[in-house]
């Protein structure tokens, strides 16, 4: 790649990250939700992350049975080689007019990683599930209009008022009650308004400078998914993609290592830049372990996007990005190189011609922070198709907004890392979610009827809804498993104000 | 005997306008409520609107602001000569004072919304020392001074027995001021930091201009060193006091083991620097301000240094962490248990993670100190004659 190429891309990551609105180790989305159990409870839990550190989020959890008498949250913090200890558990109130639906306000005061562990306790049993979420600086906030108007007034009363009392400090208060000041003091008076209004523009000129200092410093510390080099190789026999992270951070070893999320170390979707073309790839790691590398899958030339999923050993888990130029000019020849396997995950999709999955009650336009339902229903050779797991799921959603701005890589349990849920939930004591029910398959029904299968016969699949406020053109790729097979297609929709 | 000290007090009391007691009362609150809200942080950390500390400090301002309106609104349009004096601000009349509190509230009010945005945009009080923050201290330091300023022009509207009153109050008010700076400086002058360059350039530009402009105002001859003694004495009351309540963290994570509210740093040792500007200020009273400047500005920048210097290595070592001291109970919940918290420390983070190197103390920066010293000495001395003679 280039110059100008690695330029554009960080310039892309950059302005990424400034245009981001709201889901987790997602990009542009700061909610995490999660579909799933706490013991053998059915919920559904809605974290709405802060985006700054310290910060409050904002955590509904809907219990899917009766006679729950208390729901608590606990953030228990777990770092690289850090032990702490955590507060004690909030208690989630019940919302007023809902059944069974409880919320609580959580201070995450660190960066890096939490785990909400929710207790439901229920006559003399307590139920508990993990949900991981990460606490990071991910957005700029804008002043409101209202918010800068009363500021400024408040500014100007105090800069004006400030310098008359310095005139009348001057002129009048140590003159002795009764006497007036002589011509002399009045005329001086003048002269030290001005040089008070000199000295107050200059603090006013010096504040702002140091809230404009502050502001890079919080700017610089946003969240930024690890820099990476994508290179592709030819050695005369097949083509492979290599990600190498090239991060400081990770080269310093200041962050934790990675670690399998359901069963693989990364997972990448490389979308083609006209959203035709998707494949949700899963690269083997290499002697040099900065190194992963995969088997290109048979896509035609083009530009395309990347989304890595990463998970790291302290439950981090976030998506590295990059963008590829895929010609026959950015192919690297090397017979030397090892060949690698494919992963028997991999899947593609070439040209959206698929038609055998339905949106169930799809629109095609949404208003901002509406609730957008995710229930699909697959089809084959006319009849519901037998679902079976893909990668440990009932099925697996990549939502893009089309200017890249926003990435979701959703399953029916949710958005949360399964790895970092598996990592914060071994540490539990008692009523143990068991590591078999962690990683559960999410189709229908699994988790609100508390009945756990490996299929689907009915060939329906639903995803937690989400909702999204950043408009504009989307494109969502849903794939399912049948019969060996897995089936992908794309869906288009919009989101307007 | 007593009947007659005690009637003599009470006619001082009731000799002295009652609006000087609330003031002195809204100027403590503040001052107490500010330093029971960082205690609470670094013990609790969980904070809201209406938390105890914080409606302690807006009772001082709400009593401050409301009792400087009422004056000013009696004195504009019920009666001009209702107090014995006033300056007009933009047509309203009222002491000069009462415009410096009314600043001061509206300076805090406004401190407030800033400070709510500040939090959503940047995070919770990532630092003590942050735009919003300061804004918050302007206000209060604009109540402290109003009271000071009326406890002045009180003391130089009045005689005999009622101006040794009122220079007794007007110590306290100048005391109140000291504690407010000390508070300001908390991320400097832990014990660990103070054999690093910025504790001692910080402590002695604000420490030496604030009690030599002080002891220029205070008419008891040894001024200075009683100002100094209140700070210290205040500062030992909060210290010896909060740890006595049961207080538990309720953020996350937590690093050590806290069941009391925790203390603040012991305060630095003013009162000997502030002896020695009782002396000069005494000795050298008709010489040039600047060459008194100059002596004191060197006096308290060498007696500082040696006695903060030592002082802070007991205050690290095992001797002090008892009650007393409470070298073992400044510490947060969120530092962590480690092999340096009694180690003097020369790297420090900043709140986004960056680690900085603190500069050490040299003859070289120490003798820019000096210099530095000097120049606030001799501010400091024009800032105490011209508040001197503050009579409205």
């Amino acid at each position: 790649m280039d110059k100008k190429g690695k330029t554009l891309i960080k310039a892309y990551i950059f302005s990424l990250f400034f245009l981001l609105s709201i889901l987790h180790g997602d990009i542009g989305h700061n909610n995490v939700v999660y579909e799933g159990k706490a013991g053998d409870i059915p919920i559904r839990v809605f974290v709405k992350l802060p985006g700054v550190v310290p910060g409050l989020a904002d955590v509904s959890i809907k219990v899917f049975t009766d006679n729950i008498q208390k729901v608590t949250i606990q953030p228990n913090k777990k770092d690289k080689d850090r032990k702490s200890k955590s507060p004690p558990p909030d208690v989630a109130d019940p919302i007023k007019g809902e059944k069974n639906l409880f919320s609580a306000q959580l201070w995450l005061m660190d960066y890096g990683s939490y785990s909400l562990d929710i207790r439901l306790y229920q006559n003399q049993n307590v139920h508990r599930a993990s949900i991981p979420v990460n606490s990071i600086s991910s957005r700029v906030l804008e002043m409101t209009q209202g918010t800068t108007i009363l500021l400024s007034t408040l500014l100007c009363l105090l800069f004006f008022g400030a310098i008359n009392i310095i005139r009348i400090a001057y002129k009048d208060s140590t003159q002795s009650p009764g006497d007036h000041p002589n011509h002399g003091k009045i005329i001086k008076s003048y002269i030290v308004t001005i040089v008070s209004l000199i000295i107050f523009s200059a603090i006013i000129y010096g504040g702002k400078s140091w809230w404009d200092n502050i502001d890079t410093a919080y700017q610089n510390n946003i969240f930024q998914t690890l820099e990476n080099k994508i290179e592709i190789f030819d050695n005369g026999k097949e083509k492979f993609m290599s990600i190498e992270i090239i991060d400081e951070l990770w080269k310093q070893n200041r962050m934790a290592d990675i670690i399998p999320d359901h069963g693989k170390i990364m997972h990448i979707y490389l979308i083609s830049d006209d959203y035709e073309s998707i494949a949700h790839l899963h690269p083997s790691r290499t002697e040099n372990s900065d190194v992963f590398v995969v088997k290109m899958p048979p896509v035609n030339f083009g530009e395309y996007y990347l989304f890595m999923d990463v998970t790291h050993e302290t439950g981090f888990s976030h998506t590295m990005t990059n963008k590829i130029i895929y010609n026959e000019d950015n192919i690297i020849f090397r017979d030397s190189m090892k060949g690698y396997e494919r992963d028997l995950d991999d899947s593609w999709l070439i040209n959206s011609d698929e038609n055998r999955i339905t949106w169930i009650d799809k629109k095609y336009s949404y208003k901002s922070g509406e609730n957008i339902d995710l229930q699909f229903q697959v089809m084959k050779n006319g009849k519901p198709a037998v679902l079976e797991p893909y990668i440990s799921m009932g099925g697996h959603a990549a939502l893009l907004k089309k200017d890249q701005t926003v990435f979701v890589h959703i399953h029916p349990i949710g958005t949360i890392s399964m790895a970092s849920q598996e990592m914060f939930q071994e540490s539990y004591v008692q009523n143990i979610v068991d590591q078999d029910d962690i990683c559960f398959f999410g189709f229908v029904n699994d988790s609100t009827d508390n009945n756990y299968s490996n299929i689907s016969p009915n060939g329906e699949v639903s995803f937690p809804s989400i909702n999204l406020d950043n408009t504009g053109e989307y494109g969502l790729w849903v794939q399912v498993k049948s019969d060996g097979e897995v089936i992908t297609q794309k869906f288009d929709f919009e989101i307007t104000l | 005997m007593l009947n007659v000290i005690k009637n003599n007090i009470f006619e001082l009391i009731e000799s002295i306008p009652s609006y000087i007691f609330l003031f002195l009362i809204a100027s403590t609150a503040i001052i107490i409520g500010i330093e029971w809200d960082i205690s609470w942080h670094e013990t609790i950390g969980r904070d809201k609107l209406l938390s105890p500390p914080h409606v302690v400090v807006y009772i001082g301002g709400i009593i401050c602001g409301l009792t400087c309106a009422y004056m000013a609104l009696r004195q504009t349009f019920v009666d001009e000569n209702l107090y014995n004096r006033y300056v007009v601000f933009w047509g309203f009349k009222a002491p000069f004072a009462c415009w410096v509190c009314i600043w001061g509230a509206i300076a805090m009010l406004t401190s407030a919304p800033f400070d709510d945005w500040w939090h959503n945009a940047y995070g919770l009080d990532v630092q003590i020392i942050s735009p919003p923050h300061l804004v918050l201290a302007a206000g209060i330091f604009a109540n402290l001074m109003g009271s000071l300023f009326l406890l002045i022009a009180e003391k130089n509207l009045a005689d005999g027995k009622q101006k040794h009153f009122l220079e007794i109050l007007y110590m306290y008010a100048a005391s109140l001021i000291v504690v407010q700076f000390a508070i300001l400086l908390t991320e400097y002058s832990f014990h660990n930091k103070q054999h690093t360059y910025e504790f001692y350039k910080f402590s002695l530009i604000i420490y030496s201009f604030l009690i030599i402009a002080f002891r220029v105002v205070g008419t008891h001859k040894y001024s200075a060193t009683i100002i100094s003694i209140l700070y210290i004495l205040h500062r030992c009351l909060i210290i010896w006091i909060l740890p006595l309540f049961k207080a538990e963290p309720l953020l996350g994570p937590i690093y050590r083991d806290i069941d009391h509210y925790v203390a603040p740093y012991f305060p630095v040792l003013l009162v000997a620097p502030a002896i020695a500007i009782d002396v000069i200020h005494n000795k050298f009273r008709n010489i040039n301000n600047f060459y008194k400047a100059i002596m004191m500005g060197v006096s308290f920048c060498i007696i500082f240094l040696l006695v903060q210097w030592h002082f802070s290595e007991f205050l690290l070592s095992e001797y002090a962490r008892n009650w007393f001291f409470a070298g073992d109970n400044t510490f947060p919940y969120w530092v962590r248990v480690n092999e340096n918290n009694y180690k003097f420390w020369f790297l420090d983070w900043t709140p986004y993670g960056q680690r900085t190197e603190m500069e050490r103390v040299t003859f070289v920066n120490f003798g820019f100190l000096i210099i530095f010293t000097i120049i606030f000495s001799y501010l400091g001395t024009l800032f105490g004659s011209w508040i001197k003679k503050v009579k409205r």
